[in-house]
């Protein structure tokens, strides 16, 4: 069934057929009202579109910066809470130890204290350098918080015991049951 | 038609728990050994639980199991381990730096973050009464320690609401690691651990020679049994249900718990030590820290104490025994009198109290203090102590 389009054309009735009068002005019309259909539906769908993604856009970006912020916030609740401790504890050991000074008499004694709690100074602040990368974690706030109580109450445990032996009675005694 | 629903029930909650908790493999090795082998472990920050091989072989056999981790924050903190064993010749070297330095640890994961509870940072005030204890009640406070952490952990960490309300943590906002590094040891391997923010576990009765230096932490054993041991500890907890033999160095050991203790020599600073019963020929020489001596055994022979500073509280033998003081600077409550020792210029010390041997019943030994700037605390079964 294969046939040469170019045939078609070598019939003279068709060549004798004519367009009416109008036809070129009519299709011209027809064209410019389905250009402008399309035209209008295209610029709706455009803004769809575009109201789409900034919705998008900024939902996730609100999502985000909320979750991002949220979770700064709880990060940094924790730390700052953990420095109002910090100072608190400290500005207590300060005084501890301006306590501690006006009653030990024994050079010794202030020398280890001294070492002891450079020491335990040292280990905080290497272990406050680890909570920075891990705030959540409750061993190293745990650890922390202990330091700090630690260096509190050997401070005040030695205190007290200066207290009971400054307070004995002034003489010697001795026992032999 | 209610069993099903029960059966469907547990079924649902023991599946939702195993998606939540996910068991990882970290390091699993093993190596031949023979009486010349000898080990050492190099920790920081890792958790290991040390128990008996009965095949001459060392096990290295570490996995760890996350509970409401994502996968992601899983990788990461795999990726953040480090382990390797290698034997060379006769030696085994551990190195491992790892997550955690508990075999639990506890991260918490809510809205408005965590809160401190006010208790947790109350003083630890010494009880102004304190009681004789049994050498098993101190074994039940050893066993049981890391029980109470977490009942600890749960009382003292709150989370706060949307209005700033302290609450209960909920059990589904707590992340969980549980570490479990076993090493299973033959009792020949002499062993030397030095560890850094570790916890150092022994499951079984050891008697391997064993080395330790450990620096922020815990320490936990059962029996611990060789003449050679030598172990230094600082900043940490220790607690041993039974020493016998070797050289102990404890330095700011806040919680001491010690079930039994012979033929052991202890240093100690700034630390708080219970011990349950001295059974034979120890030694401790300290400074400032405060001792509890529960009990003593029928035929603990001598017991001796050189200190500075120290405050130590002594529950009398129930046989018969003798007991000599000498102090310089020091104080001695004994079943409510009170016995004074002033400082001398020469620092000087004299006897402040010696109690005979009655000789009319077994004699289990003699107590010796030998104490300067000291407080010590004598009774039968109940004393009260001077908080000041």
């Amino acid at each position: 069934m294969k046939r040469d389009i170019k045939s078609l054309f070598k019939n003279p009735d068709l060549l004798k057929k004519k367009l009416p009068a109008l036809h070129r002005e009519e299709f011209i019309e027809k064209l410019n009202a389905v250009k402008s259909k399309d035209s209008k539906k295209l610029s709706t769908y455009s803004i769809v579109k575009v109201a789409a993604f900034i919705i998008l856009f900024f939902s996730i970006g609100y999502t985000f910066f909320n979750e991002f912020s949220k979770k700064n916030i709880n990060e940094i609740a924790i730390e700052v809470q953990l420095k109002v401790v910090e100072q608190e504890f400290l500005k207590n050991i300060n005084q501890e130890w301006d306590s501690f000074l006006a009653i030990a008499e024994d050079k010794m004694l202030i020398k280890r204290y001294e070492e002891k709690l450079k020491s335990l100074d040292n280990d905080y602040k290497e272990t406050s350098l680890k909570f920075k990368n891990n705030t959540n974690n409750v061993l190293l706030i745990e650890s922390l918080v202990e330091n700090l109580q630690n260096r509190l109450q050997l401070l005040t445990d030695i205190q007290q015991h200066i207290k009971i032996l400054n307070n004995k009675s002034q003489k010697n005694e001795s026992i032999i049951i | 038609m209610r069993v099903l629903s029960f059966k469907l029930a547990l079924m649902m909650f023991i599946t939702s728990f195993s998606i939540q908790a996910q068991k990882h493999k970290v390091y699993v090795k093993n190596f031949e050994t023979d009486k010349n082998t000898t080990a050492i472990f190099n920790l920081e920050n890792t958790t290991i639980a040390i128990e008996t091989s009965f095949d001459g072989n060392v096990y290295f056999d570490y996995h760890i199991e996350f509970e409401n981790y994502s996968k992601k924050e899983i990788s990461k903190l795999l990726e953040a381990i480090n382990i390797e064993a290698v034997k060379f010749e006769d030696n085994i070297t551990l190195k491992a730096t790892s997550i955690t330095k508990s075999q639990t640890s506890y991260s918490i994961d809510t809205k408005n973050g965590i809160t401190l509870d006010s208790d947790f940072l109350g003083n630890k005030n010494d009880k102004k009464e304190v009681f004789r204890k049994s050498r098993d009640s101190i074994i039940t406070e050893i066993k049981d320690y890391h029980k109470t952490s977490i009942k600890k952990f749960f009382n003292f960490f709150k989370t706060l609401d949307d209005s700033g309300n302290k609450k209960d943590i909920r059990r589904g906002d707590v992340k969980i690691i549980r570490s479990q590094f076993i090493i299973k040891m033959p009792p020949f391997v002499k062993l030397t651990i030095n560890a850094k923010d570790s916890q150092i576990i022994f499951n079984d009765d050891i008697t391997n020679e064993l080395h330790l230096v450990l620096k922020n932490g815990s320490f936990k054993a059962k029996m611990l049994a060789n003449p050679f041991n030598n172990l230094k500890v600082e900043n940490a907890t220790f607690l041993a249900e039974n020493i016998s033999g070797g050289n102990y160095t404890l330095n700011n050991v806040s919680n001491g718990l010690i079930g039994s203790l012979e033929k052991v020599k202890i240093v100690s600073e700034f630390s708080k030590i219970e011990i349950g019963e001295i059974a034979k020929e120890t030694i401790i020489t300290d400074f400032n820290s405060k001792y509890w001596f529960y009990n003593f055994s029928t035929d603990f022979k001598r017991f001796d104490v050189f200190s500075e500073y120290s405050k130590l509280k002594m529950f009398y033998p129930k046989l018969d025994f003798s007991f000599s003081a000498f102090g310089n600077n020091t104080i001695h409550y004994v079943d409510g009198n009170i016995i004074t020792m002033q400082p001398s210029r020469k620092g000087e010390k004299f006897k402040m109290m010696e109690q005979k041997m009655k000789g009319n019943e077994l004699f289990s030994g003699h107590i010796n203090f030998d104490i300067i700037h000291g407080i010590i605390y004598t009774a039968t079964d109940s004393l009260k102590t001077i908080n000041k």
